[in-house]
């Protein structure tokens, strides 16, 4: 589905990526963990490129992600951030629905019909008139996810969808997430929340300076690591 | 006598007051256009070889007095060309400018200047990742532009725009050495038809501070409505 081979980046003299080579299956869940600055989140933003890679190649269904391609690419690949990143200036309707408008031209009526489908799916009904500022983390980010379940993408990336949440909001956009894996999405989830990790994933991608260092299967990897540093990383957080 | 003898102003008031129009529409048009060019330059910034002319653009601008650029555009200007005009085409007649289109042409350059300062720093202000959330969306750069970076950055830069504006209702006094009528031009006329200074001064100065009040607490009116998200 999505195949990544030789691909390197670096930030100026920093090497974050280092011959990276994996492929992410169809239909499945990917969680990608290890400590901060291992480069999962970078490895997750060359995807979509919002990162260029310095070097490499990622083909999506067969097809070599370019510059001239990645629009198009984009509109069938969610990504859900950490930060939320809602439009501030647009009420929470017009968040999930304005890129059905710009991106996929449809007409008010279906925007309307769809966005609010949508909200009411991840729990934000009465939210619809409301500004992002006056949400909780937890509702914006259900507002993000609602934002990328309406373009109906075949793929889904999280990129540490619930770091910035006060914990007792991590539940509720846990919860949301879990359904979205039941929906035969490809996911591709960063995370440090081992708990939802082994729950959700089918394949685990363990990384470690810039490397991929260990990648399995969920329980393989959780129930015998087989590198030192997988169980040195699995002992601190678990 | 008294010091002060406000009623021989008082046949003046009206041919005074007059001069608000001048002045407001001076602000407003060169606004407008100051605004519009403004965002078109902030739009190019980022390209090479125009980029570089932006810059020199606003610096220059931005470094010689207002003064100098009204005199260029209204004396100097039109004579160059009608040289040019005469020397490469045998042209023979003589270009002028009205005082008005010269303050106009003048004040909107000089406030695109400005104003596209202000939008650069309101761009600034948007946050990156709004912007990448479009993008991972498949939103196109000039979407991007027109429904996200340009309406965040106007409500950030609002504040100073307003601020540009009402800097222009005063400064656009100047033009009374072109000749224009503005407030400012007709209280020189009055004063040295009449000998009167404070009378004149003081009431158009009260004409000035008015319209700077009006504008000012407008401004904070439609800060607070565009406060709303």
């Amino acid at each position: 589905m999505i195949d990544v081979k030789h691909l390197y980046k670096s930030f100026k003299d920093l090497e974050v990526l280092t011959d990276i080579n994996y492929t992410f299956k169809q239909g499945k869940t990917t969680v990608i963990i290890g400590a901060s600055g291992s480069g999962k989140s970078t490895l997750l933003r060359c995807i979509n490129r919002l990162e260029e890679p310095t070097q490499g190649e990622i083909t999506f269904q067969g097809e070599l992600i370019t510059e001239e391609n990645i629009q198009e690419i984009r509109k069938q690949m969610g990504m859900v951030f950490q930060n939320f990143n809602l439009f501030s200036n647009m009420k929470i309707i017009d968040n999930v629905g304005y890129a059905l408008k710009v991106v996929k031209g449809m007409n008010e009526d279906e925007i309307k019909a769809v966005a609010s489908r949508r909200l009411a799916s991840v729990g934000l009904s009465d939210k619809e008139e409301a500004y992002p500022k006056t949400l909780s983390g937890g509702q914006k980010q259900r507002v993000a996810i609602a934002r990328c379940l309406a373009m109906e993408p075949d793929v889904f990336l999280f990129d540490e969808p619930t770091s910035s949440l006060d914990p007792e909001m991590v539940n509720e956009v846990l919860d949301v997430m879990r359904d979205i894996t039941h929906q035969g999405f490809t996911n591709i989830i960063v995370t440090h929340e081992m708990g939802f990790a082994k729950e959700v994933a089918d394949d685990v991608v363990f990384m470690y300076q810039g490397k991929i260092w260990e990648a399995s299967s969920k329980d393989q990897f959780f129930n015998a690591p087989q590198t030192e540093e997988a169980k040195a990383f699995l002992n601190k957080i678990l | 006598m008294s010091i002060f003898d406000f009623s021989r102003l008082t046949q003046w008031i009206p041919y005074l007051t007059q001069g608000v129009m001048i002045t407001l529409s001076l602000a407003f048009f060169s606004t407008i256009l100051g605004v519009v060019l403004g965002i078109l330059i902030n739009t190019i910034s980022n390209r090479p070889i125009l980029g570089r002319l932006a810059f020199a653009y606003v610096d220059i601008f931005r470094g010689t007095p207002v003064i100098l650029q009204l005199s260029l555009v209204y004396f100097a200007l039109p004579r160059i060309l009608t040289l040019v005009l005469q020397s490469s085409f045998g042209f023979t007649g003589n270009l002028s400018i009205s005082a008005y289109g010269a303050a106009i042409i003048t004040f909107s350059l000089n406030s695109s200047a400005y104003v596209s300062e202000i939008i650069r720093s309101g761009v600034n202000g948007v946050d990156p990742g709004e912007i990448e959330a479009a993008k991972a969306l498949g939103v196109s750069k000039f979407h991007i532009y027109k429904d996200i970076i340009l309406p965040i950055a106007f409500k950030n830069s609002f504040p100073a725009l307003m601020n540009e504006i009402i800097m222009l209702v005063k400064e656009s006094s100047i033009v009374s050495i072109i000749g224009l009528q503005d407030l400012m031009r007709r209280q020189q006329i009055v004063s040295s038809q009449t000998y009167m200074y404070f009378e004149p001064l003081m009431y158009v100065g009260l004409i000035y501070y008015i319209i700077v009040k009006i504008m000012s607490y407008s401004a904070k009116r439609i800060e607070r409505w565009l406060a709303h998200d």
